[in-house]
């Protein structure tokens, strides 16, 4: 699938320039100084609020919000993960199979863009916390985390005996990354500005280097040989569709410990009493719920939506996770003044 | 464009090679491998010798190349030594800048001629090819390269091999361009009117000897910058790693390209482009840091 672009030197020079010139800077390429409109959705939502059935107007604005900033959390932490197995899972790998400079030079820029976008979600978060009036710490407690993780252990190890679930992964989040800026844009003009920038960016440099985890599939394939490199080879992406989807899911989980915080902040108040609606559902329509029409889960732990990262491993006979069918169903996005000031007067903010 | 076949006696054996290109311009010597002549390099001979003084010698035992009695004429610093005479010949006062190419086993003798060149060298492009060296600890470190060098064990038998080949190279020779990936339509010319030499075969057993003994010495790193380019569907040598190459090179580019073990044959356009753009890359760096001084 990407042999011929593999080894055309000159197509991936082009690239190098072509990232390098548009790339944005974290500083000055983003409005921090707009700051966080507390009033706006960030992502927009299903009529079922995901998993919370007929939740109010109020309990809508605080799951979209909590959902913008667990996605943010999600991606900022698998990136910064992919920073840490820079070694392992990339400069190893050229070393063995040296296809060119320009590949080199291009897997440079991707990990210095990967955290620079690791940094612009990890700030948008940041940027929240301060315009809500929400504890950085608090809100920490009950969003995604990587670090220590049972996922961030398997992948390494993996990758320490030669497995490269890394770039599996990788190819999925990139995918994932793409998708959900075309989810959201539709509602560029209704969500908080500052969250859809951050996104805008992010997409607009994950499509110029999007190809380069499917590079080094590429290569691996070329390289890979021997027995133990056949066997990771064929079981790597369901290896890393497994962790990464439980780990998500298992993330997410936190999102009930808001019930410790709700006499902090409004926000986890709010949060706190979509759980009645969430026990409505059965596990077997919740499951279902989440892997195949709930917006962004479903985008990010059923590897059916990750099309290209299929259409690879269909072309390397290599075994996906059976995951269902996802379906896509609408979103919209509200605007609500009477929850902005009932906020404005618990808070005194606004 | 005017290519000469020369001739000399050089160190009491008859040694020839093609030359073209004017001679107050820098020398490429392009090194050939086994079973070819400088003929392999003909695409080439026909693209540099605008700008370059280019000289193709045959390698020794090759045709017009005397073999000699002695196996050790093989050796590659022998080999090297008659290169130098070669040199000595086309540039006199010894002030040309020199560009080596060297592909298969004209790649390992490439290797080692950069180490007689020293500072006069000014680059190195290496094509399908490992030096001495590299061969001995690969074959130390990757025990797969036992397999696709299977060709080797026969041509370490003195004399038998080389007669066999002689006899019956109107099949052998294209069968092994074939088997190494090329395509008849890239042939270089072959002349079956002319038996095949079976001396060049000796090559191979002295290499062979000189691999042991280099297992003991470390690794002389070659200070001019080196490319090295390699032919990912190459039957007979695994792609190399950087592990492998950059003991030996200062400054080290590997591209590993969609093609064979004569990469350069099946696409000169493509693999000229590459070469010459490595050459003028070290004009240009030469000419910024005269300008910087």
């Amino acid at each position: 699938m990407y042999t011929k672009a593999l080894y055309d030197h000159e197509a991936l020079a082009l690239q190098i320039i072509r990232q390098k010139n548009h790339a944005w800077d974290l500083e000055k390429g983003i409005s921090w100084s707009t700051g966080v409109d507390a009033k706006r959705y960030l992502l927009p939502i299903d009529s079922e609020a995901i998993a919370f059935p007929g939740a109010s107007a109020e309990q809508r604005l605080a799951i979209s919000q909590l959902l913008g900033l667990i996605v943010n959390s999600t991606i900022a932490e698998l990136e910064d993960i992919i920073h840490k197995l820079k070694h392992s899972c990339w400069s190893e790998i050229l070393r063995s199979y040296p296809v060119g400079p320009e590949v080199w030079e291009l897997g440079e820029l991707f990990f210095e863009e990967e955290i620079k976008h690791s940094h612009a979600f990890q700030r948008y978060n940041l940027a929240f916390c301060e315009g809500t009036g929400i504890d950085k710490k608090d809100l920490d407690l009950i969003l995604p985390k990587a670090y220590g993780s049972l996922f961030l252990k398997a992948i390494t190890q993996n990758a320490k005996f030669g497995g490269h679930s890394f770039w599996w992964i990788v190819a999925a989040v990139e995918e994932v990354s793409i998708s959900l800026y075309k989810n959201l844009s539709p509602f560029k003009t209704q969500m908080d500005p500052l969250y859809h920038e951050v996104h805008l960016r992010h997409m607009e440099e994950e499509s110029r280097h999007h190809n380069y985890a499917f590079l080094m599939l590429q290569i691996l394939k070329e390289r890979n040989h021997s027995l133990s490199d056949l066997f990771y080879s064929k079981t790597d992406l369901i290896f890393g569709q497994m962790f990464c989807s439980s780990w998500v899911l298992a993330e997410l989980n936190k999102v009930f410990d808001s019930k410790k915080l709700k006499h902090k902040h409004p926000f986890f108040e709010t949060i706190a009493s979509c759980e009645n609606l969430f026990k409505k559902l059965g596990p077997k329509e919740l499951a279902s719920r989440l892997f195949v029409s709930a917006p962004y889960i479903s985008l990010m732990i059923n590897g059916k939506n990750h099309k290209k990262t299929i259409k690879m491993a269909e072309q390397q006979n290599i075994f996906s996770f059976p995951f269902p069918n996802p379906i896509q169903v609408p979103t919209q996005v509200e605007v609500f003044p009477a929850f902005t000031q009932s906020v404005q007067k618990k808070t005194g903010k606004g | 464009m005017v290519i000469e076949h020369r001739q000399a006696f050089l160190r009491n054996l008859n040694t020839s090679w093609l030359e073209g290109g004017k001679k107050k311009n820098p020398i490429v010597l392009f090194l050939h491998g086994y079973p070819d002549g400088p003929e392999i390099w003909s695409e080439q001979i026909r693209h540099f010798s605008t700008q370059f003084h280019v000289i193709c010698p045959y390698a020794r035992g090759t045709f017009a190349s005397e073999p000699g009695r002695l196996l050790s004429r093989f050796s590659p610093d022998s080999l090297c030594l008659d290169l130098l005479e070669i040199l000595k010949i086309a540039d006199p006062k010894g002030k040309q800048k020199i560009h080596v190419v060297g592909h298969d086993l004209g790649g390992a003798v490439a290797w080692r001629l950069a180490t007689y060149l020293g500072p006069r060298l000014s680059r190195l492009v290496i094509i399908n090819s490992l030096s001495i060296e590299q061969m001995a600890t690969r074959f130390l470190q990757r025990p797969r390269q036992w397999f696709h060098s299977w060709y080797l064990y026969p041509f370490l038998i003195p004399k038998i091999p080389g007669k066999i080949i002689s006899r019956f190279s109107k099949k052998l020779i294209p069968w092994a361009y074939q088997f190494g990936g090329l395509a008849p339509e890239n042939f270089p010319k072959l002349n079956f009117n002319r038996p095949f030499p079976s001396a060049t075969l000796r090559l191979y057993q002295a290499f062979a000897q000189e691999a042991v003994r280099s297992l003991r010495k470390p690794p002389k790193k070659i200070l001019a910058p080196t490319l090295v380019l390699w032919g990912k569907q190459d039957p007979f040598l695994l792609p190399p790693t950087l592990d492998e190459l950059e003991s030996y090179a200062q400054s080290l580019t590997v591209r590993i390209l969609e093609g064979s073990h004569w990469l350069f044959r099946e696409q000169p356009a493509a693999t000229n482009h590459l070469i010459e753009t490595f050459f003028t890359q070290g004009e240009a760096d030469a000419t910024s840091s005269k300008k910087s001084i």
